[in-house]
């Protein structure tokens, strides 16, 4: 778009660039390093920019001490199983909002949409009730139940808005064949939309995986614990000094963030485009 | 509505039943985890008096007197400047460093397709590890920024950045613009991919210079896309809890102690649920007012 034969546009653009890349990507670059710092180096006035003497000791802590593991495979457990719940709720949803016409369905969709504004802290003061009455309280199957505050509004939109661009005239023909609505959509529909349902999950992954609300206010025992409450008391008080342990524990919570992304960020991008560019 | 004249009456009902069929599991999860939780915010911040117990203050009488209490309390108002600023502080910055980056990712240069991978990663982690990584970063004693400042012989002292009432503001911005920049970055990047190079040079043709293609080629195309991005952002960011409650828990002496943060202290700290719903509403009034003033944009961007 910009003229880039000038020399000074290509000075602008390489200023900018560089900061803001700087900005984004020093803060990585430094919790990357800092877990491999040995304490000598790590607790020094001036900091090393580079691990001179890297070492894997933070990683021992790091997993050594509390319940890191049991906390990282609860915390997968959660996220996927209610990335699953929500997908399929949502899925279907979406394609009764984009492919029928009732009435209503415009009112019931703000409605939902609506719920993004409330403050997800306050929905808690009555969302720990109903999760007691189903006596699911203190349990990973009430936390997965309860992160579908999160993410199935926005999931919703996400299907709805992938299965407008969906031709109708593809569901029409196959109505025309006599196929029944539930084969019409798994057999033609849903084939089609494997971007859409990626980015949903991933979605849903994310927002789960990186809740701490919920967590800390739903879970009670430790053996149930999942990473978000567990990094914010191992490393969020007034005398944690481990940083390179917190750092360590860093690279591990964020792993499986960083590899889902990494396989399915091109579906991501495509779905989530869709969404906010018609 | 479409007109699908010569379609049967019956053809179509059958088509909402099972319509509604797809739609009921979803509303019904919903109604159980969303509305009839927001409807009891409502109900509670107008049962008068304090009470621990949730089904207790269910049954008390109905009035205006939380309302009366939180709206003349100055705290409120400090919470309600306290959480502008902070939102305010954080998305104008993110939007338009977001915006720049996005601009850039779209020239074509090597390394691009990584970079923009990379650029994604500050969004996707949690709000505890963004905090834990921040307070690294900027801790009193051993942190970079500090050393750097030093080093630049900006400071001569060591800046204590969460824990000083001056600087604790700022503190929790720079990890909240980091997180939602690339949010930006990728929603106005995917609109800008959807011009055409060809409108570019027919500008350019036109003797267009660049701040002109910017404001008449660019804004316009992804400016439906530009407001939504906004809009999300500055509502989730209106209601942030994780980052200020890992970092400074709205300390020191209430630095930052926005409204989301306010209203869980009352609740499960002080367990005044009547008082904290009432917080919850004045956040959803705001809430409101910022959707009202974007309506047109979104309306266009989500029907």
């Amino acid at each position: 778009m910009f003229d880039l034969s000038s020399r000074s546009a290509k000075l602008v653009f390489g200023t900018v660039a560089i900061l803001i890349a700087f900005f984004l990507f020093f803060p990585i670059y430094w919790l990357v390093i800092s877990a491999f710092k040995p304490n000598a180096e790590l607790y020094r006035i001036t900091p090393t920019l580079y691990p001179h003497d890297p070492v894997l000791t933070h990683f021992a802590t790091a997993f050594g001490r509390g319940n890191l593991l049991q906390q990282l495979r609860n915390s997968l457990v959660v996220s996927c199983s209610a990335a699953a719940l929500n997908t399929l709720l949502a899925i279907y949803a979406g394609y009764s909002f984009a492919k029928f016409r009732y009435s209503g369905r415009r009112l019931v969709m703000v409605f939902l949409l609506s719920a993004q504004v409330f403050p997800f802290g306050l929905l808690l003061i009555s969302i720990y009730p109903v999760v007691t009455s189903l006596g699911l309280i203190d349990s990973l199957a009430g936390l997965t139940l309860s992160y579908i505050v999160f993410a199935l509004p926005v999931s919703t939109y996400m299907f709805y808005s992938y299965f407008t661009q969906v031709p109708s005239e593809m569901i029409e023909a196959a109505r025309a064949d006599g196929a029944g609505e539930l084969r019409i959509f798994h057999t033609i529909v849903l084939p089609v939309s494997i971007p859409a349902v990626v980015t949903v999950f991933l979605y849903g992954f994310m927002w789960s995986w990186n809740d701490l609300l919920y967590a800390m206010t739903l879970i009670v025992s430790e053996s149930k614990r999942t990473i978000g409450p567990g990094m914010l008391l191992a490393y969020l008080n007034e005398v944690n000094s481990d940083w390179g342990g917190a750092m360590a524990a860093s690279i591990a919570a964020s792993a499986p963030i960083v590899v889902a992304f990494a396989f399915l960020q091109r579906w991501f991008i495509q779905g989530v485009t869709a969404g906010s560019v018609k | 509505m479409k007109t699908a004249a010569p379609r049967m009456s019956g053809m179509e009902r059958r088509d909402r039943r099972f319509a509604l069929a797809l739609l009921s599991p979803a509303l019904i999860v919903t109604g159980l985890l969303i509305l009839y939780p927001m409807y009891m915010v409502v109900m509670l911040s107008l049962r008068e008096g304090k009470s621990m117990n949730f089904l207790e203050s269910a049954g008390r009488p109905l009035g205006f007197g939380h309302y009366a209490a939180v709206l003349t309390d100055p705290a409120t108002w400090a919470s309600v400047t306290t959480t502008l600023i902070y939102t305010a502080g954080s998305m104008i910055p993110a939007f338009l460093g977001g915006f720049a980056f996005a601009l850039l990712l779209n020239e074509k240069f090597p390394g691009r397709r990584w970079l923009r991978s990379l650029a994604l990663l500050p969004w996707a982690v949690p709000g505890v590890l963004v905090s834990v990584l921040f307070l690294w970063l900027l801790d009193a004693s051993y942190g970079i920024v500090n050393a750097l400042l030093r080093d630049a012989g900006w400071i001569a002292r060591d800046i204590a950045w969460f824990t000083d009432e001056r600087t604790a503001m700022f503190a929790v911005i720079l990890p909240t613009v980091w997180k939602s920049l690339p949010f930006f970055t990728l929603t106005i990047l995917a609109a800008l991919q959807a011009v055409p190079e060809e409108l570019y040079e027919a500008a350019r043709m036109d003797g267009a210079d660049k701040v002109q293609r910017l404001r008449f080629v660019t804004w316009p195309a992804v400016r439906g896309a530009a407001v939504l991005a906004f809009v999300l952002n500055t509502l989730w960011a209106f209601r942030e809890f994780d980052i200020i409650f890992a970092t400074t828990g709205g300390g020191p002496y209430r630095a930052t102690e926005t409204l989301g943060i306010r209203a869980y202290l009352e609740a499960f700290s002080y367990f005044e649920i009547g008082r904290a719903c009432v917080l919850g509403m004045v956040m959803l009034a705001i809430a409101l007012l910022v959707v009202m003033a974007a309506r047109r944009p979104l309306q266009k961007e989500f029907f």
